[in-house]
């Protein structure tokens, strides 16, 4: 016999959430859905009825006073997740305006008793309670009676063994309010405004008995409803590969430049190609996954700035890429390019490695994701990126991420905003200027626990990919300066420097 | 928008002829609309409460109107739910009317009803809404029993 009572967790319906309430709502639990208007309580209230209710377990929804209910059922039969089916038998809508209007809280107090003793339900949700308590009802009641009807409503409510919503604007300077004190749960909604983007918040401020996730959680809603996606948190640190078994090593798709990776990409790592405009960092990217798909492993790719169908044109492997797209063996996720969050894109990512069994992942490209970012995500995007890199290679997943770097011959940038310290391997790709006309250059200037080649190697984009040099471009020095000074004799310099570690 | 359909007209002739004495009195056809009102209005009542059931009744009345010179008639100044509820109002001003009036207006205003709210709501909750809307063999109707 167990010594400690179970509760049980009831599925919210709402993606994502469960995960931030520590598992789920806690069975016959109180709970306070709380915040602005247009934050998506009423839709969030809406959607654990819908999720919970059944003929056996039933649901009332009261109304009192706020949207009109015709309004609510207008738009709420919008979503998916409200079944019709369960209108009547598994959900009734109660509306308590006339109780409201005429007796104040005590006869909303009094049919909300006499409804859930009539039909016991399992779950009940009161929307909105308190926009009566900010009115002045006929008894003109007082801040403690409104704390009376709030003890009253949870006493007589968990006494009928409902597990209980109740609905309410709140602002967060009235994080003191007695009723905070009375709920077991509390989950706040909050729109944050920053310059002309709205991204919708989620915190669990309190679930009694287990641990939430704590902190502002991104949350979209949809035509499916409210889609939370949890915060990540700082990925552990990944222990170091055992020296006896180096990680298994995946081609680039480049034969040259996997020589100077020192053998290929090791799986789980997270490489950056760096660049400017044109230099060939999709091409690259595009290789890798080819060669994974001839190989048989599944590959995906992100892309923000252009729609798959437009993307597609853009790669010089037109019709062989299209075909691997067509089979199923790259999938290209096209992330919705505004207000954007970090946890929503790797949510999308892990979500299509899972389904597809990717070991190949590509993001083109990091620049294109900061800009598909809410500005509020972008202010700590180094350390949003550095979760999602971390998050994503944790599972196994090999991933290249291109990143645009504008040529700064004045010094020497290996990506925009320090993000090379994410990766565990790192090529940059540069313009260089011979004899009036641009060439390009690359080099691997990391590749974590592994040897490297140092060398400067020039390379062409062709019609079957990046074509780079066997030899070191050794006939100039100050290639990266931007004023390469040719050699009296390069034959003198011909030949390969010692690789780095 | 403002005219009912004829799905509209026929669910509301189904459901009024339920409850329709067999005789041909007009106070009798007067009074079997009002129960089919004030049941309907205890339905919507529950669901969006009273006042607002009744605001969607006076919004048909006035629709209906166009369409039934019997409710033309009557149609003006109606009276709060306070005063008078309106099923109780609308039997009294229709009581005497031929039948064939008190049918037509009734229909008028029913049909005005429904199509309210299949608008606002769409056909499906409207039914659910509304369990006498629906032809007693249909599956939904026998859910909802």
């Amino acid at each position: 016999m167990s010594d400690r009572v179970l509760i049980r967790k009831l599925p919210s319906g709402v993606p994502g959430l469960d995960h931030v309430l520590g598992g789920g709502i806690p069975e016959l639990s109180f709970n306070l859905i709380a915040g602005g208007p247009g934050c998506g309580k009423t839709t969030l209230g809406n959607q654990i009825l819908f999720a919970n209710a059944t003929s056996e377990r039933k649901a009332i929804y009261f109304t009192i006073i706020g949207e009109p209910p015709v309004k609510m059922l207008r738009y709420q039969q919008q979503y998916s997740f409200f079944d019709m089916e369960k209108l009547g038998d598994a959900i009734r809508f109660v509306h308590l305006g006339d109780e409201a209007n005429r007796g104040g809280l005590k006869a909303v107090l009094k049919r909300i008793q006499e409804e859930v003793d009539n039909t016991g339900p399992s779950f009940v949700a009161v929307d909105s309670f308190r926009s009566m308590f900010r009115r002045r009802g006929p008894e003109g009641q007082s801040e403690h009676e409104s704390q009376d009807f709030v003890q009253e409503l949870a006493l007589h409510l968990t006494n009928a063994e409902a597990t209980t919503f109740l609905l309410g604007e709140f602002d967060e300077a009235e994080s003191d309010n007695a009723v905070f004190t009375v709920a077991d749960g509390l989950i706040w909604l909050a729109q944050a405004i920053d310059r002309n983007s709205i991204v919708r918040k989620v915190n669990v401020m309190k679930m009694r008995g287990q641990g939430q996730i704590p902190g502002l959680h991104t949350a979209r809603i949809t035509e499916h409803g409210l889609d939370v996606f949890p915060r990540l948190l700082k990925p552990e640190s990944r222990p170091a590969a055992p020296s006896a078994e180096p990680p298994e090593r995946l081609s680039t798709g480049v034969h040259e430049l996997d020589a100077m990776m020192g053998g290929g990409v090791p799986q789980g790592y997270s490489v950056v190609v760096a660049g400017p405009s044109g230099s060939g960092k999709t091409v690259l990217a595009h290789q890798f996954l080819l060669d994974g798909a001839k190989r048989g492993e599944m590959g995906i790719i992100a892309v923000f700035e252009k729609r798959p169908d437009t993307y597609l044109e853009t790669t010089p492997f037109g019709p062989e890429f299209k075909q691997m797209v067509a089979e199923g063996k790259i999938q290209i996720l096209y992330v919705r390019p505004l207000d954007l969050s970090i946890d929503e894109t790797l949510f999308a990512l892990r979500e299509a490695v899972v389904r597809v069994g990717a070991k190949r992942a590509v993001i083109d490209s990091l620049s294109g994701l900061e800009l598909a970012l809410a500005p509020t995500f972008r202010e700590d995007f180094r350390e949003s990126l550095y979760r999602m890199m971390g998050a994503l290679t944790e599972s196994g997943v090999t991933v290249v991420s291109t990143v645009e770097l504008e040529d700064d011959f004045t010094r020497l940038k290996f990506s925009p905003q320090g993000i090379a310290f994410l990766s565990d391997a790192l090529v940059i790709q540069r313009y260089v200027e011979i004899r009036g006309e641009l060439r390009r250059v690359m080099s691997v200037v990391k590749v974590r626990s592994s040897p490297h080649s140092a060398d400067l190697r020039e390379y062409h984009v062709t019609a079957k990919g990046l074509a780079v040099k066997a030899e070191r471009f050794t006939a100039y020095d100050g290639l990266l300066t931007g004023a390469p000074r040719e050699h009296e004799s390069p034959d003198d310099l011909t030949g390969t420097a010692e690789p780095r570690t | 928008m403002t005219k009912p359909s004829a799905s509209h007209l026929d669910a509301a002739q189904r459901v009024l002829r339920r409850d329709a004495p067999s005789g041909d009195s007009g106070p009798g056809h007067a009074a079997a609309a009002r129960r089919v009102l004030e049941r309907t209005l205890a339905d919507l009542g529950d669901v969006m409460g009273a006042t607002a059931a009744h605001a969607l009744l006076v919004r048909s009345l006035k629709l209906g109107a166009l369409h039934s010179s019997a409710l033309a008639a009557i149609a003006i100044d109606t009276p709060t739910p306070e005063a008078e509820p309106l099923p109780a109002y609308l039997e009294r001003a229709l009581a005497e009317n031929s039948v064939e009036d008190v049918t037509e207006a009734t229909t008028a205003l029913y049909a005005s009803w429904i199509m309210l709210l299949e608008r606002l709501l769409g056909e499906r909750l409207t039914a659910k809404l509304i369990r006498d809307v629906r032809p007693a063999d249909t599956a939904t109707a026998k859910e909802m029993k």
